[in-house]
């Protein structure tokens, strides 16, 4: 098996993050010049709001350096101690599947329980990646 | 020394991020079905229409991806640089220590002092664990 397959997910959860990252400057940009949020907003996030869909872009983007941090960390170990094989290549694959579903749900029609269970089998893989890494140990 | 003694308090710290992410999980769902349509739970925002323990458990889970990441950090830099002694290993259980008695305040009877004690205490043992890794690379 070849170790730095590992780094693949890796790759495409950081892409996750870039797209995020980029639609929020993207959206941020649209209405701060259509004035429908004045840029003195951004100066402390206190003062006046955003449209709903930005917050919650926001929020996302803030959820992708929560759990996933711990894939990173759980897929570097995974390199470090040469213990990637097919079961941690998939489940790190199906991790960032279930994440990139969790923001196009989070950016674009939010249903909650959708959201909710997305995440909760996300966490399951991700605990699932950390105990085979324990395990072999 | 076997250099992959310094993973387990990183899986133990894991855990606690699990533990703390789960119960969040669990307090705002059921905290959502007490007041159905609502999804003002959900929303960090709205501090005032959430009850303090999921606040409480919402502001800790954060904590939880700050200074940890500096944690888990230098514990794989120590592994790589070969810098595993049994000063790094206590050190970093030192850490997973208090940052377990932090999180149990947090979410229990949250005295800030106690907390900001326990909080300092932790940062203590990842300077010392910083000038360790320092001083022997």
């Amino acid at each position: 098996m070849v170790q730095t397959a590992i780094f693949w997910p890796m790759i495409g959860l950081a892409l996750v993050t870039l797209v995020v990252t980029l639609w929020l400057v993207v959206v941020r940009i649209k209405v701060t010049r259509s004035g429908d949020v004045n840029i003195d907003y951004y100066t402390t996030y206190q003062k006046g709001t955003e449209p709903d869909y930005i917050i919650q872009a926001t929020r996302n983007l803030t959820n992708l350096f929560d759990f996933p941090l711990l894939f990173y960390v759980a897929c570097t170990l995974s390199y470090l101690t040469a213990i990637v094989d097919d079961t941690q290549l998939y489940l790190a694959w199906g991790y960032v599947a279930l994440r990139a579903i969790h923001s196009l749900i989070h950016l674009t029609y939010n249903v909650v329980p959708h959201r909710l269970g997305v995440f909760l089998i996300s966490v399951a893989v991700l605990v699932a990646l950390w105990v085979r890494f324990a395990m072999a140990l | 020394m076997m250099q992959t003694a310094i993973f387990w308090p990183v899986i133990t710290m894991v855990g606690l991020t699990f533990v703390v992410g789960l119960r969040l999980a669990w307090l705002r769902v059921s905290g959502s079905l007490k007041k159905p349509g609502d999804p003002k739970h959900y929303n960090p925002r709205n501090k005032d229409e959430a009850p303090v323990a999921t606040t409480n458990c919402s502001d800790h889970f954060k904590n939880l991806f700050e200074v940890p990441v500096l944690f888990y950090t230098l514990c794989i830099v120590s592994y790589l640089t070969g810098n595993v002694d049994y000063w790094q290993l206590y050190l970093a259980w030192a850490f997973v220590g208090f940052r377990l008695l932090h999180s149990s305040i947090h979410l229990t009877y949250n005295n800030v002092l106690h907390r900001f004690g326990a909080f300092l205490l932790a940062m203590f043992a990842l300077i010392a664990m910083t000038v360790r890794l320092a001083i022997g690379l």
